[in-house]
């Protein structure tokens, strides 16, 4: 939506509005209902320091508790202060490339700056407004996961990742925004998405987004479980996974949990891994290295969790 | 610019003995019991995940121009942040950029590099359980391959591709063109005469243990005990589910198993390190 008096554009990412200079093509468009307290995205100079000290200096990126400074070489510069300011400083002319650290590193520290946690997850809708997740680091099979039980009818929640919040005794997940990354061995396995829904990511890739705006919830939805999913042995195994193990799982899949002792998140991130870990059930979900077990492995998820279940 | 010089590269081809070594130094380091999917050494140049957490990015998006640059960065970090020697896995042959023509194994942070070696008739007996695969195929796609690499960044594994060259290639590369130190181990050297090598290796690296303290790591990480942990408690290298990683261990097996051919066309292409390291006769 393009709101033509203030020349912006209005989005929501998480549920939290984003008032932006610039096209942000991957979220979707603002209902304008959300009392939350907006993200204001500009395209301009990024400062050369931080108004704070630092509290921890990485090659591409410094930060403090409420500011984050990131460069990438070649590709731009981020500035991102309070949890409601995103300065964008493109230096590449390719703005998909451009924005790739927007829709990652910049809304991941905006969201820490307000004390929210986002988790690499990706899940599926398991009843109404109830979702199964799957958490895992990059290339175990997330996505995929989720693409072969939207395959078997199960709608996607989100891809990557999604906010988790405690209340009442519940964990509720809110949905990032409306796209699955998959690569092509994956995509060929499934017959949801056309050929020409396929988006190339980045030049010469062999993996490319899938847009479900259309499909997308961008409310928050109960969180029945989380599995994560690990590549390991010659069986495909699901089994309960100990509270203790759980924890230790959930904090290694914190979406850029390497901030979080740089962003003094420790306490809050203890609180939070606690909560989520004895409000929902969790799940060792194994499937074997160097073998094709796309489907197999869902149909595990689907009999073993889904089914065994009442939602 | 690298200020200091901790990382100790564990270079070598694929499946000569950079497990062993790195489960060597892992129990003389720790003086605990070997937990092979929890080893103390057990950052890898080629590893996705490093790069990732240190410069916060998604290795899925990287040209290939960006990963070479990522990679001596991160590896330089590393170095400059640690107060202690950093011991890295690598099968990378040492190349240079086609971006910038500098090494992509960054020079700056390196300390010294251990090489091991092992004889490439046996290398394609233990390749070839690793992989899967029959002796022709890893003499063609690896062994005798000047273009032969391991990883594909092309595909959903964790980890960067890695130029491996011929066998013969990529001994030469770790030989020639570093400007640091590199310590050649023959994996039958480490067989035959384990405590001496061993030794010689700790020193190198600046290590202080006894030879009390040596001959108790190399006591607890015999291929015997390697292959034992591995059957009860299983090892995330191994790469196909049905294969052991610790498979034979022994040497001059190929003498039985490669026939004469296979045995001709590894030495026509391999000669000249074949020779260099006592594999010729």
């Amino acid at each position: 939506m393009r709101n033509n008096i203030l020349l912006t554009y209005l989005y929501e990412a998480y549920r939290i509005p984003i008032i932006s200079d610039i096209e942000l093509p991957s979220l979707i468009q603002s209902t304008g209902l959300s009392d939350t307290p907006p993200i204001r995205v500009v395209q301009g100079v990024v400062p050369a320091s931080l108004k704070e000290e630092p509290l921890e200096r990485k090659p591409f990126s410094i930060f403090n508790e409420n500011e984050l400074l990131c460069s990438i070489p070649d590709v731009g510069r981020y500035y991102v202060c309070g949890g409601n300011y995103i300065c964008i400083e493109p230096i590449s002319n390719n703005q998909a490339e451009v924005l790739l650290y927007f829709y990652s590193n910049c809304l991941a520290a905006a969201l820490l700056q307000r004390n929210l946690i986002p988790f690499h997850v990706s899940g599926v809708f398991v009843a109404p407004q109830k979702v199964l997740l799957f958490s895992a680091s990059s290339k175990v099979g997330k996505s995929t996961t989720a693409l072969m039980l939207q395959q078997k009818g199960y709608q996607v929640f989100t891809d990557d990742t999604a906010l988790l919040t405690v209340k009442e005794n519940k964990v509720f997940a809110q949905a990032s925004y409306p796209m699955l990354r998959v690569w092509q061995d994956a995509f060929q396995q499934q017959n949801i998405y056309a050929e020409s829904q396929k988006e190339t990511l980045f030049n010469n890739r062999n993996k490319y987004g899938l847009s479900f705006h259309k499909d997308f919830v961008n409310t928050e939805a109960e969180v029945v479980g989380l599995a994560f999913l690990k590549q390991e042995g010659s069986e495909i195994s699901i089994q309960t996974l100990p509270p203790l193990e759980a924890i230790k799982q959930l904090s290694n899949n914190i979406y850029r949990h390497q901030w979080i002792s740089g962003m003094r998140k420790q306490k809050l991130m203890l609180t939070h891994l606690a909560g989520i870990t004895n409000h929902t059930k969790m799940w060792q979900a194994t499937r074997p290295k160097g073998i094709d077990t796309f489907d197999s492995f869902a149909t595990a998820i689907e009999t073993q969790i889904i089914q065994a279940y009442e939602y | 610019m690298s200020t200091k010089k901790n990382i100790v590269w564990l270079a070598s081809y694929p499946k000569s003995g950079n497990t062993w070594f790195r489960s060597f130094l892992s129990a003389l380091l720790t003086k605990q019991e070997l937990n092979l999917n929890k080893m103390y050494i057990r950052d890898v140049f080629s590893g996705k995940k490093l790069v990732e957490d240190i410069l916060d990015t998604d290795s899925d998006s990287l040209t290939p121009q960006q990963i070479e640059l990522y990679q001596r960065l991160t590896f330089q970090y590393l170095s400059d942040t640690s107060s202690n020697y950093l011991y890295v896995k690598i099968h990378d042959a040492f190349t240079f950029s086609a971006f910038d023509g500098l090494p992509l194994i960054p020079e700056e942070p390196t300390r010294l590099a251990i090489y091991l070696l092992r004889n490439p008739l046996d290398v394609t007996l233990s390749l070839a359980n690793h992989l899967g695969r029959d002796y022709d195929s890893v003499i063609q796609n690896y062994i005798n391959n000047p273009s032969g690499f391991f990883g594909n960044s092309f595909t959903t594994n964790n980890q960067f591709s890695q130029p491996l060259l011929t066998w013969s290639q990529h001994v030469e590369s770790w030989k020639t063109y570093p400007t640091f130190k590199v310590h050649f181990i023959r994996y039958e050297d480490l067989k035959t005469n384990p405590f001496e090598v061993f030794k010689e290796a700790v020193q190198l690296i600046g290590l202080n243990h006894t030879d009390d303290e040596i001959r108790a790591a190399i006591e607890a990480t015999s291929f015997e005990k390697l292959k034992k942990i591995e059957q009860e408690k299983g090892f995330r290298e191994k790469l196909l589910p049905a294969s052991t990683f610790f498979f034979k261990g022994e040497t001059g097996r190929w003498k039985q198993e490669l026939n004469t051919k296979q045995i001709q066309q590894i030495k026509k292409i391999n000669e000249p390190m074949m020779r260099e390291f006592g594999y010729w006769d």
